[in-house]
């Protein structure tokens, strides 16, 4: 039996696991990954998914149209991931996307098992529910000075068509790149100069990397990579400029979106490093707050 | 003494406003939804956050310059955005330089302790639980009235005599003291609106589902219910605002559930996403099984549980079999627009029914 699992949006970075919990599941089953993200997998989504959805939840219906037309797959495998930090939810469009694609492409047959770790109410089987085996993403490297954060959900930082080698340019540039990999820190460390702790599992985890990268790096600068229509970000990329603002890092917010301009955005964050690089040199004393 | 203001949400202010009266506060009634509450909103809020907190942000700006100092919202806990509205509208007054305080009401989710602090400040008073026993009455009296304006407004024989009954209702709602003299503006209300002569004409019935916000409230949704009323369509609601405190905050105690939600949210949703997209599909399909002519589903751009919900809809309008138009709510202030999409709509209703009663519908 062929089991699809596509690989973007809330599965990203999800494969290690996959690879170890379907087997469980599923017996004689041969996996098959829709792998990276293609030009022909955007353009399928943007044909397909309703308009007001966020681009990444678009491409994720690329990649399962994908599945189904081109690799053949029996069934998708596709776990509801209502909770993946205890006491969080995950956003209500990752939450609901199988039941998008469950009516949407009715021939297809789904596997939407529940991982809820909000109620402790685990649905797999205990082994492979440990909470930082859930995700497996390369850690950035913090080096002594010269860091730029890079903010945004782990599906479009490790997503090269979403990103547009946001990265590379900043490497290219100089700079260390550092981001925040989903899940890697206590998920009960809660920040202290938030009126409310978020109930999002992703917002908390960026949220918690840029304040513990604030107070315990040597950062120059934060660039936000905020996904068109997301629902999240709205809320997180104020608060993050409101921080930046108090304590006076220089802030660079990005929309990214289906539109392919690598070139338009390479030029902004160019004009951006430049601008660090010039407050540096000429500006010791005076600290200007906005990018 | 606590001058107390709210967010407007429809008719909300008139049974906030007695509540709160009643329990000894001074009452601040922000002006109803206007342009320039939105355009304040607008100035103030994210770029990308919904159309109830941009409102939001005007009404609290609205009500502080008039003399208003405590605010009241209620929390929550995800993963809907409301549950974040408190928190972030709180940082942003804090910005700007206002010194209010906001009583932010959160579920038990996040402590007893911290509903109790919260919860006291507002109710520290004597019989409270003949209070809230009125107000919900007032409340389910006032939805009531709605009600009957929905089935009045093609009916009536006078053209614009109910909206002129229901906007004297609003006006003098602003100008009454606590929970019985608003009990009796009802009541005289209901007498006028009893009184008024109808036609029996043919009359078309929409249902409306959707973001809770912005089906209640007449302004965001741009009158969507005064223009189809007024087009000759009888319009029914899945949520008012007593039903609202019924599913959330009564059916919780008893662990009862909407049975409309129960039976027809099965096996194409079945756990909650958050918002009210499960509410938005079982009674789209509710309203089609009841044979209604048409569906309306409204939400604020960006709506994270609405947009899933649409995407649902989308999947299944073959077994639902009715027309469905979705309206995207924004920062638009002219309902020229929307006028003529629900012309359009009520066209392809008419076209349909016609072609159903002689048999040659087929939906695919």
């Amino acid at each position: 039996m062929k089991v699809g699992v596509p690989n973007s949006f809330c599965y990203a970075g999800m494969e290690n696991f996959f690879i170890r919990v379907i087997p469980e599941v599923l017996e004689d089953s041969q996996i098959v990954f829709s792998g990276k993200t293609t030009k022909e997998m955007v353009e399928y989504g943007l044909k397909n998914g309703c308009d007001e959805l966020c681009i990444p939840a678009k491409i994720f219906i690329g990649h399962v149209e994908y599945l189904i037309r081109k690799k053949n797959v029996d069934v998708l495998f596709l776990p509801r991931l209502v909770s993946v930090l205890p006491g969080t939810y995950s956003c209500p469009k990752i939450i609901g996307i199988p039941d998008i694609i469950k009516t949407n492409y009715c021939g297809v047959e789904l596997i939407v098992p529940e991982i809820n770790l909000r109620k402790k109410r685990k649905i797999m089987s205990e082994k492979s529910m440990k909470n930082e085996q859930l995700f497996d993403f390369p850690m950035a490297k913090i080096a002594k000075t010269k860091n730029i954060i890079v903010l945004a959900h782990s599906y479009v930082i490790f997503d090269e068509f979403l990103n547009k080698g946001i990265l590379e340019t900043i490497k290219s540039a100089g700079y260390n790149p550092i981001y925040p990999a989903y899940y890697r820190f206590n998920s009960f460390y809660i920040s202290s100069d938030l009126p409310k702790g978020f109930f999002w599992s992703s917002a908390r985890d960026i949220y918690n990397y840029f304040e513990w990268a604030v107070n315990n790096t040597q950062i120059d600068g934060v660039v936000y990579l905020m996904t068109f229509g997301c629902g999240i970000d709205s809320v997180l990329q104020e608060l993050i400029m409101r921080k930046c603002n108090k304590v006076g890092l220089p802030y660079l917010c990005i929309t990214v979106d289906e539109h392919c301009a690598d070139v338009g955005i390479q030029t902004r964050i160019e004009a951006y490093l430049d601008m660090i690089e010039w407050r540096s040199k000429d500006e010791k004393n005076y600290l200007s707050t906005h990018g | 003494m606590r001058k107390i203001t709210f967010p407007h949400m429809g008719n909300l202010f008139v049974i906030a406003k007695a509540l709160f009266e009643e329990l000894g506060f001074e009452v601040v009634v922000p002006p109803y939804n206007n342009k320039s509450a939105l355009e304040i909103g607008k100035r103030l809020s994210p770029e990308f956050i919904c159309l109830p907190f941009k409102l939001n942000m005007g009404n609290f700006i609205q009500a502080i310059e008039m003399g208003a100092d405590t605010i009241v919202i209620f929390g929550g806990c995800g993963p809907c955005r409301f549950g974040y509205y408190g928190a972030l509208e709180k940082e942003i007054l804090k910005d700007l330089g206002y010194d209010v305080e906001m009583i932010v009401i959160e579920p038990l989710f996040y402590g007893l302790r911290n509903f109790l602090e919260q919860v006291s400040k507002i109710f520290a008073r004597k019989n409270i639980a003949s209070i809230l026993k009125r107000v919900y009455r007032l409340a389910k009296k006032v939805d009531g009235i709605e009600r009957k304006v929905h089935f009045l407004r093609p009916r009536e024989m006078v053209k614009g005599s109910v909206d002129k009954i229901y906007e004297r209702f609003r006006k003098e709602a602003l100008k009454v003291y606590g929970i019985d003299q608003m009990e009796r503006l009802v009541d005289t209300t209901n007498v006028l609106l009893d009184n008024l002569y109808i036609v029996n004409e043919k009359v078309r019935k929409i249902g409306i589902v959707g973001e809770i916000y912005t089906i209640i409230d007449s302004f965001s949704s741009l009158n969507i219910e005064k223009i189809l009323g007024e087009m000759g369509c009888e319009v029914e609601r899945n949520l008012y605002i007593s039903q609202w405190i019924d599913t959330h905050l009564i059916y919780p105690i008893f662990r009862k559930k909407d049975t409309i939600v129960k039976r027809y949210s099965k096996g194409i949703m079945p756990v909650l996403i958050g918002g009210h997209a499960r509410e938005t599909i079982s009674y789209a399909i509710y309203f089609a099984a009841q044979k209604y002519d048409g569906i309306l589903h409204i939400f604020p751009l960006t709506c994270m549980p609405e947009i899933i919900a649409k995407s649902v809809l989308n999947g299944i309008k073959n077994q639902i079999g009715v027309p469905i138009m979705h309206v995207v709510v924004d920062e638009i202030d002219s309902d020229v627009g929307i006028k003529t999409r629900l012309e359009a709509f009520l066209d392809l209703i008419e076209a349909r029914s016609e072609k159903v009663e002689r048999g040659l519908l087929s939906w695919d």
